[in-house]
């Protein structure tokens, strides 16, 4: 392969996959956290040579509260001072009330 | 000891509107959002600021209440703190009351209700430069003698405004000896940690109608006392009301400013969007030479990133043009005002006057719009407010409306003053609104329960807006829109270039290598769907990624008519490209489809959140997407047959 076509393959490798992982943490939070803990639970498994060990550290998923002020989708710009603390407004549910 | 372990915790508490987050803001160097009206802030925030000394204080921005019996979802937050009954958020060691100096007899008696906690306080008088403005003046020691309370004069929208302010916390004795208000000078409380402070606040009542009338009984004592007032409102503002809160001339002024808005949008904007055009365009050809020798990335440079995300940043310049007309309102104090002119329709609707300010804010995006319907107490209303949201027009529609109109529609002058582009986007803005209280009203009718019905509405007094403000909203717009391209735009648009480019035309082929690709192959499964609605398979693809946010259907769209077109129409731009290849009544279609459609999944999650019921969401994607396909059928049989 030239020196062209491998800096393409790779360069192309490397959006491609920036791309899927931007993509899916912003479009599914939850489920990417979730696939997140279980490689960080596989990856820090007693066998695990130390390196591992330190990688699933640092690929520990943060702690975050879902779709509100503060998740990043920054969508509105209100979530600048949520940025240093995950926000933690407690839900405020809401039902439909009975006929009369 | 470290710092922040012996640092003060500090609530800034008050009414709403009464300078709370622009105190924050100058006290920690925060950019939160502030406006001239209640209701801004609907959640606490929190920041720190180190004190001349070099002392860490901890500063809590509680939303506005006018009482601890807390009428509405925001207020209960300000509420539970101040009692010390928050979960998450430990009692404050310090609370910072902020009252507007030129509103006095409505803001002492949320001082008063503060002061029966017992907790360590200290009142900031705000706005203390309007109050001599309008010659009201305050006896500062008379003040503070009689409330048993220090009192500080602040200004917190000027250098400098906070500087009594941050004297006095600084010079506020430890956590543990701090004296309590009421305390007579020099009287110190007994150590106590945290948890003691916390059940000593636990126990107080919210005021009973008795104990109301009580408050109102000693605030005007005090205000006899320790305040020269030449009258209670301000003369001028109270001429402007006295046209802009006309019935007739109010509603007509309301009507005259949005569509000036919109024809600025067209007007004002087209150099500088001409300019950004220019440059994208004589950036990805430059780039595109560079990488000649790679093919393949040089398709993802130019038809994807270059066409798809130069096409979106084209739209910043209107965005910004619109943002400055709201940011100019936020700031002049307006906007109350129209929500008051607007409450008796709205209520008809099936909303409330203060579902004006949520609904306002979904201009910006329906995410802040949504949280913001936590200032509305009846949770009915604010389900309503909750489901019509997404229907006002959020600035993410905005390159789609602009790029279809601007393809579609000439450029005509009408009446010889107005921009006929501009007329078409005022419509479509004001087909949102229409859907919006036509939404309501079938809500309204659809649920029989009745609610009680009273706007209680503060005023606020009208201010000339800051220019600093205003220029750093709009550099917010701006980052914000930036980042979005530089983000879920961006990925998105990479992915998509990837599903139309694989796999690879089989050998003999003789359409475009996207007709064969995925994204090809999905676009024509869900062209048989959108067919009656007259989208082709380009459309259908650019819908799949504009879920994600609507403006990337606008980047998806550049990126499929890059891909597909061939020869001299290769390098024609995405609008010229779409007004040879659609007929108007698809470009029509397109519009009356976004004016509904639910093509933002942060809205729907937000709904979500906010509802804490899946059903909410279900519903909310169900009608708008029946909505927006119904609205485009409709739209486009009858353009066709008149066409």
């Amino acid at each position: 392969m030239s020196t062209p076509m491998l800096v393409q393959t790779l360069a192309l490798l490397l959006l491609l996959g920036w791309s899927a992982v931007f993509a899916a943490r912003r479009l599914l939070p939850v489920t990417t956290r979730r696939a997140q803990a279980r490689l960080v639970a596989w990856f820090d498994r007693p066998s695990s040579p130390a390196w591992l060990h330190a990688f699933a550290q640092r690929l520990q998923p943060t702690a975050t509260t879902g779709a509100s002020c503060g998740d990043g989708c920054s969508s509105c710009g209100g979530c600048a001072a949520a940025d240093a603390k995950p926000a933690t407004v407690e839900s405020l549910p809401l039902t439909f009330r009975p006929r009369a | 000891m470290n710092a922040t372990a012996t640092s003060l915790r500090i609530a800034l508490v008050g009414n709403p509107n009464c300078g709370k987050t622009a105190l924050f803001n100058r006290l920690t160097g925060a950019h939160q959002k502030v406006a001239n009206y209640a209701g801004v802030t609907v959640e606490r925030k929190e920041g720190r600021f180190v004190a001349p000394s070099g002392r860490v204080l901890q500063l809590l921005d509680l939303p506005g209440a006018y009482s601890l019996d807390a009428a509405s979802p925001d207020e209960a937050i300000t509420r539970d703190i101040c009692e010390g009954r928050h979960a998450e958020e430990p009692a404050p060691d310090l609370i910072v009351c902020v009252a507007d100096a030129t509103n006095l007899r409505l803001h002492l008696r949320f001082v008063l209700e503060l002061k029966r906690l017992g907790r360590p306080m200290v009142l900031a008088l705000n706005m203390i430069d309007a109050a001599h403005k309008r010659g009201i003046r305050i006896d500062v020691g008379a003040l503070e003698r009689a409330l048993g309370m220090p009192v500080v004069e602040t200004v917190a929208v000027k250098q400098g405004g906070a500087e009594a302010l941050v004297m006095r916390l600084d010079a506020m004795p430890q956590l543990s000896v701090l004296p309590p208000v009421g305390a007579p000078e020099g009287a110190m409380l007994p150590a106590v940690d945290d948890n003691s402070i916390a059940a000593s606040a636990a126990p107080t009542k919210s005021p009973s109608a008795e104990s109301s009338q009580d408050l109102h009984a000693q605030v005007r004592a005090l205000l006899a006392d320790t305040v020269t007032m030449p009258r209670a409102t301000s003369a001028i503002d109270d001429a402007i009301d006295s046209v802009v809160l006309h019935p007739v001339a109010g509603l007509a002024i309301l009507a005259i400013v949005m569509f000036l808005i919109f024809q600025a949008v067209f007007s004002w904007a087209t150099p500088l969007q001409d300019a950004v055009s220019a440059a994208v365009a004589a950036s990805g050809e430059q780039v595109g030479a560079w990488l000649a020798s790679m093919p393949l990335l040089q398709s993802l440079v130019t038809d994807g990133l270059f066409a798809g995300l130069g096409t979106v940043l084209e739209f910043l310049p209107q965005i910004l043009v619109l943002f400055l007309f709201i940011l100019i309102l936020e700031e002049s104090g307006y906007l109350p005002r129209a929500a008051f002119l607007l409450d008796k329709l709205m209520f008809k609707a099936g909303l409330t006057g203060r579902s004006f300010i949520p609904l306002l804010s979904s201009f910006a995006c329906a995410i802040p719009g949504i949280m913001a319907t936590r200032s509305i107490a009846d949770p009915r209303d604010r389900l309503t407010t909750i489901l019509v949201a997404p229907l006002m027009t959020c600035s993410a529609r905005l390159p789609v409306y602009t790029l279809l109109i601007a393809a579609f529609i000439p450029r005509h002058d009408v009446l010889g003053v107005f921009n006929l582009q501009g007329i078409v986007l005022f419509a479509l803005y004001f087909a949102g609104i229409a859907s919006a209280l036509a939404v309501a009203w079938v809500i309204k009718r659809l649920r029989t329960d009745k609610s009680e019905h009273a706007l209680m509405m503060e005023l606020p007094a009208y201010r000339m807006p800051n220019p600093r403000d205003v220029a750093w909203g709009l550099w917010e717009r701006t980052k914000i829109f930036l980042r979005r391209v530089g983000g879920i735009l961006l990925a998105l648009t990479v992915l998509l270039w990837f599903l139309s480019s694989f796999p690879a035309p089989p050998d003999g082929a003789t359409q475009p290598p996207i007709d064969y690709s995925f994204a090809g192959h999905i676009g024509k499964w869900m062209a048989v769907v959108f067919a009656p609605i007259g989208f082709n398979w380009q459309i259908c693809v650019a819908l799949i990624p504009g879920l994600a946010a609507r403006e990337v259907a606008v980047s998806s769209l550049a990126t499929v008519y890059a891909l597909s077109a061939t020869g001299d129409g290769a390098d024609a731009a995405l609008g010229t490209a779409i007004a040879s290849q659609w007929s108007l009544a698809t470009a029509l279609s397109l519009l009356a489809w976004y004016v509904f459609a639910p093509q933002c999944m942060s809205t729907l999650a937000v709904i979500r959140r906010e509802t804490n019921s899946w059903r909410n969401v279900w519903i909310s994607a169900g009608y708008l997407f029946g909505l927006a396909y119904l609205a485009s059928f409709i739209t486009y049989q009858v353009a066709r047959t008149f066409a």
